[in-house]
């Protein structure tokens, strides 16, 4: 047999009786090199999902069998050799006869006989894999419809938002009035996970976002979300919602809340924990909310967050209370506990 | 969590024990509208022995409540403590409750 630049042929030769092994594999699998993709081995399901013979799969590359731009197939390619598990992901691919089928591929960089490879094993997807896909779309889009960072002369605001499974019942969102110096915002979680509670949030922002035209106190915009959304929430399941309202010219904080119990408020070095009790939205459509207002100076912060963050202990940034400590004990605390809920927030640093 | 579910005359018990997540809520869930749709209308729910209930707890409770209330019954919770009782007072749920 010949050999290739790296002898990986011979190999093939001397270990052929390996290779055959591969063939036993039900999934299809394909060898190849890491510099520029091309084929070292496919298995005969491969061959058969493909529809190419043990010689014509000499030729190809991961290029030719992706349906997909080559930087994209180079990006996919790079992210594998990060991860030591492998990567999976969902692509298309182009069997012999053109036609074109979506797969799931895991990628995995390896060292094959001194030489490092990627192994792939490719499976036609699933229903349930497209509809995964699907959730991943949907994830990306309410991402996207989430305001991200904030920074101007009056705050810094760090937006934390963690989904348990791709798309969140826990959202915020905020909006800034230049003219009036105002930071009219909303921290909301929908009782339960995934994607009726995520439809569920789209309801509530397009309430937030009809307050805005309503020239009533932060209280009475949340009963009237509230009296609004009863008809969308049958069956028990209700929403806690926070609305605050930063006045920067009188430098005052006006705040209601339904369901979001508490939120955390540093100033010179102290944590304090503001307690907001008030019923969820969605179980009496008559309900009125008590609201409060405190005074703030600039260098204070406030971190208003949904549920998800309960376990979190405000003090783990130990002496260094700051806003950036706090933001960063809020990341990690996300990364390194298990999710059992969505958790989103809003942490904002008064200037 | 643990349930453990008792009958005394048009009364249903229910006393539950530990913790109640996501997972645990949707089979508390199930448990009660199994028995709503049994015909069972009256509740008295015992938190006496929870510790943690989260929003999803809450919320089976919620729906529990709405579904006894349109068929003439109700829920009634009883012997919540700590954490629990004070999640209660805290939502304002005790408004949507009797409390026990």
């Amino acid at each position: 047999m010949k050999s290739d630049k790296n002898g990986l042929l011979d190999d093939r030769c001397d270990y052929c009786q390996r290779f055959e092994l591969l063939d036993m594999i039900t999934d299809a699998l394909l060898l190849t090199h890491v510099s520029d993709g091309t084929v070292i081995f496919m298995n005969q399901q491969a061959r058969e999902l493909y529809g190419y013979s043990t010689e014509e799969s000499k030729v190809l590359s991961i290029f030719s069998l992706s349906h997909t731009s080559q930087s994209t197939v180079v990006e996919q390619m790079k992210i594998a050799k990060q991860y030591a598990k492998g990567y999976s992901f969902i692509t298309r691919h182009v069997k012999k006869d053109g036609m074109i089928i979506k797969v799931q591929v895991n990628m995995k960089y390896i060292l094959f006989h001194g030489n490092k490879i990627f192994a792939i094993v490719i499976r036609e997807a699933t229903q349930e894999d497209k509809l995964r896909e699907e959730f991943e779309l949907a994830g990306n889009v309410q991402r996207r419809l989430l305001p991200p960072n904030m920074e101007n002369q009056y705050a810094s605001i760090r937006t934390l938002y963690h989904p348990r499974n791709y798309v969140s019942g826990d959202v915020y969102d905020f909006v800034f009035d230049e003219a009036e110096k105002l930071l009219y915002g909303t921290v909301m979680d929908v009782m339960g996970h995934g994607l009726a509670a995520a439809s569920h949030t789209n309801i509530l922002k397009y309430l937030f976002y009809q307050t805005l035209e309503k020239s009533m106190p932060v209280s009475e915009k949340l009963s009237w979300i509230n009296s609004q959304m009863t008809s969308f929430f049958s069956d028990g399941n209700f929403a806690a919602v926070f609305l605050f309202e930063f006045d920067f010219k009188s430098k005052t904080l006006t705040y209601a809340s339904g369901g979001i119990h508490r939120f955390t408020y540093v100033y010179e070095n102290n944590v304090e924990i503001i307690k907001c009790p008030g019923l969820f939205l969605g179980i009496k459509s008559k309900e009125t909310f008590e609201q409060n207002t405190i005074s703030f100076q600039a260098g204070d912060s406030f971190f208003f967050l949904t549920d998800g963050f309960d376990q979190w202990n405000p003090q783990a940034a130990g002496q260094n209370i700051n806003f950036n400590s706090m933001h960063e004990t809020l990341k990690t605390y996300t990364a390194t506990t298990p999710c059992k809920d969505d958790a989103s927030g809003l942490c904002i640093l008064t200037h | 969590m643990k349930t453990e579910v008792n009958f005394k005359e048009d009364q249903v018990y229910v006393a539950v024990e530990g913790s109640i997540f996501v997972e645990d809520a949707a089979i508390l869930r199930e448990q009660l509208i199994n028995l709503i749709e049994k015909k069972h209308i009256k509740f008295v729910i015992n938190l006496a022995k929870v510790d943690f209930i989260d929003s999803s707890g809450l919320g089976v409770l919620v729906g529990i409540q709405k579904r006894a209330l349109e068929r003439g019954g109700g829920v009634i919770i009883a012997g919540a403590t700590g954490v629990v009782k004070e999640l209660f007072q805290v939502s304002r749920l005790y408004k949507a409750f009797e409390m026990q």
